[in-house]
């Protein structure tokens, strides 16, 4: 916007340079409208600076060649010497008084206003550390009466008897911690799972760390954590040493593209020949005749590592556009024709157009059925069973199986696994 | 103004209670601003000297390939650093021209009515959020910039299309991000110089715009100095603007290539990074750290020695 306005401002200084003129406007001087807004709020607030007030004109009518407020000197001001002297001393005398005053007020003032702020402190601290011990109170109160709820609303809801009589037991002597580690992936379920286990069960902390997949795996078989997050199945090797593969959930990647563009499907080979930069044109693809815009995630993410692991084309990748976040990479392919990026399957709206692949549409039915091939599986894995596990594990999967944890599932956008 | 003696450090003369607190809340205030700095620069050197040391000086500055997540992990942040060099600079050279004849328009040739809409119009420039900024250049630059790819690199085989995010929407979403700083500070220090120079320039019979370009900006020109530091030093620093138009690629800085600053590299992995990765964020902030220290002693030495070597105001 200031481009335009100042390739204006250079013409219009071209056009002027032609003309001189000087012109003189009056204006009203803004040293005169800030000394008599001045003026108006002593008058009206302060009741004490009635006499700063008349000194202030005293001074004022005093000296009629002085601007009120204003210290600047012009060398093209033509006053007589003693004249000026005489003005000033009259002028210092009057400030004098006014300053007395006005400090003397002040001072008054000053202890006034201090003496009221160290009470309002004095009352706050008390007040803080009151309340501090009455909240304290009143919460452990509220989560007796939140487990007494929870061990009741268990008992109403279980359907199996063993179920019930575990969770009876458990409702009682629920207490302990339980760490979840591993895939960054899984982070939003994590912290999703640890907050609505915790506030169901509230003597129970469960603590989540994101150090990525096969790091979460090697803790639980070294015993270090009670449940390793992986955001892909595990290897027959990690199975041989004793870890359990439980899936919790589904994560599906959908591949989008503008609107606008003719292009409906593509085979796998087609997805990674793009992706690595060897079809550079969607004509090549069955498509018009638009360069193809890649882009992706920045190299962190989840979503990226899952796409480029289940295609096979980690670190060869080409984008055109790494951005950070998903609604950021849905905006860029929403507004630029020829562009295609993948996002979790559950933001896809209608303003970009999601491609099927090999055929199968993205949608929960394909990738429950397994057609769909950008999807993969969220997985706590255990060092056993999990009847082997302690009871606070088997309470936290019992409520990720249970309905609740299928409501906690679709609520973060994942797909429930039946 | 009043005859009353007032000193900061408080004396015995009048030592009531409200003098000396009154002098330890400033003194505490002003040592809050040194102890900051302080601060800042040795936890900066302390997160950033680790991961140096782990990836190696020589490849961390001069490697090209910025690979952190591969395995094995490359950090080369040379391009990245060309970029914002080469960015900022280019986002001088487009800015401050444009932004001390807008002074000098607002200094010497406006009328008062034009002043009137003009200036308002750059304190609000001055006053928007940077993330406006991105977004503005999301929804005009972008679209333009990628309709100049399609023009100009039609039927290009080696070519990567960046939908317009590249080094040039980078680099006028900076251009336009400094120049409310250049234009307030220079015409400030247009105006504070003495209006005898002027005068006797146009007594001596120069022409205004010889006035103006021969007499008042060279007078002017600590002032615009301080403008081109100033701004110099928002270009390099600006992360959010940038991230949205950027491209955030690592490649070479060429105008149509999508890029990755300084601030971006930081801004865009930070929340996802973990372990060797993450130090390596650090260390980026610290080489970004000592570029702005550089800047700002170079730039200031530098017109400083201008100022005392032609003895001008």
């Amino acid at each position: 916007m200031s481009i335009p306005v100042s390739l204006y401002s250079i013409g219009i200084s071209l056009e002027l340079c032609k003309k001189h003129k000087t012109k003189t406007i009056f204006t009203i001087r803004p040293e005169r409208i800030t000394s008599i807004l001045q003026m108006l709020y002593r008058k009206l607030i302060s009741r004490s600076c009635r006499i700063v007030y008349t000194a202030r004109c005293k001074e004022s009518t005093a000296a009629p060649g002085r601007r009120a407020g204003g210290d600047k000197k012009r060398y093209s001001e033509a006053e007589p010497e003693h004249e000026k002297q005489a003005a000033e001393k009259q002028n210092e005398q009057g400030k004098e008084e006014t300053i007395m005053k006005k400090t003397e007020n002040r001072d008054g003032q000053l202890k006034f206003q201090k003496a009221a702020a160290l009470l309002g402190a004095a009352v706050l601290a008390l007040g803080a550390v009151g309340c501090g011990s009455r909240t304290g109170a009143a919460g452990t109160g509220k989560t007796e009466a939140v487990t007494e709820k929870a061990k009741a609303a268990e008992n109403e809801n279980t359907e199996n008897a063993q179920a019930a009589g575990r969770e009876n037991a458990k409702g009682e002597a629920l207490k302990g911690s339980i760490t979840l580690a591993g895939s960054t992936s899984m982070e939003k379920f994590a912290n999703a799972l640890a907050e609505a286990f915790m506030e169901k069960y509230p003597d129970v902390t469960v603590q989540a760390e994101f150090t990525g997949s096969s790091a979460g795996i090697e803790e639980v078989l070294a015993g270090q954590c009670d449940v390793g997050n992986s955001s892909r199945n595990l290897k027959e090797e990690e199975k041989g040493k004793g870890a359990v593969e439980n899936i919790v959930a589904i994560d599906g990647i959908a591949v989008v593209t503008d609107p606008s563009n003719e292009v409906t499907d593509l085979s796998k080979e087609q997805l990674i020949e793009i992706y690595t930069g060897k079809v550079t044109n969607w004509e090549e693809a069955g498509g018009a005749d638009l360069p193809v815009v890649v882009v992706g995630r920045e190299a962190g993410s989840g979503t990226r590592g899952a796409f480029e692991e289940i295609l096979g084309v980690e670190d060869t990748c080409k984008y055109a556009n790494e951005l950070d976040s998903t609604g950021a990479v849905m905006a860029k392919v929403a507004s630029t024709p020829g562009a295609i990026g993948y996002v979790s399957l559950d933001v896809v709206d209608d303003s970009v157009k999601a491609l099927a692949l090999d055929g199968a549409e993205a949608s929960e039915e394909n990738i429950k059925a397994g057609s769909y091939l950008l999807s993969r599986p969220f997985v706590m894995a255990t060092k056993g069973e999990i009847s082997e596990q302690s009871s606070l594990v088997q309470a936290l999967f019992d409520y990720v199986y249970s309905a609740e944890g299928s409501e906690l599932v679709k609520s973060v956008g994942l797909i429930t696994v039946d | 103004m009043c005859e009353k003696k007032h000193s900061i450090m408080g004396s015995r003369i009048d030592g009531s209670m409200t003098e000396h607190t009154a002098a330890w809340i400033f003194t505490g205030c002003g040592l809050l601003a040194v102890i900051a700095v302080f601060s800042i620069t040795l936890y900066m050197v302390l997160n950033g000297t680790p991961a140096l040391f782990k990836v190696g000086i020589l490849e961390f500055l001069f490697g090209t390939v910025w690979k952190p997540t591969a395995d094995p992990a490359s950090f080369g942040i040379l391009y990245v650093i060309l970029t914002s060099v080469f960015g900022t600079f280019l986002a001088i050279l487009l800015g401050v021209p444009i932004g001390v004849m807008t002074a000098i328009f607002l200094a010497e040739i406006a009328s008062p009515k034009a002043a009137a809409v003009v200036r308002p119009a750059v304190e609000l420039l001055a006053g928007i959020p940077s993330v406006i900024y991105g977004l503005l250049g999301i929804l005009i630059f972008n679209p333009l910039m990628y309709r100049a790819e399609q023009y100009l690199f039609a039927g290009s085989k080696t070519h990567q299309f960046t939908g317009g995010a590249n080094l040039i929407s980078a680099v006028l979403v900076l251009a336009v991000m400094i120049l409310p700083t250049v234009i307030s500070i220079s015409e400030a220090s247009l105006r504070a110089v003495p209006k005898e120079l002027k005068s006797a320039s146009l007594a001596l019979g120069a022409s205004r715009m010889q006035t103006i370009f021969k007499v008042l900006v060279p007078a002017a020109g600590s002032g615009i100095m301080t403008s081109v530091v100033l701004g110099c030093g928002r270009a390099i620093g600006e992360a959010m603007a940038i991230s949205l138009v950027s491209g955030s690629s690592v490649n070479f800085p060429l105008p149509f290539h999508s890029v990755r600053f300084l601030t971006t590299a930081i801004v865009a992995e930070m929340s996802y990074s973990q372990g060797l990765h993450r130090e390596v964020l650090f260390t980026i902030g610290l080489v970004l750290f000592i570029f702005i220290m550089f800047i700002n002693t170079v730039l200031t030495g530098m017109f400083r020695k201008g100022v005392g070597g032609n003895g001008r105001a």
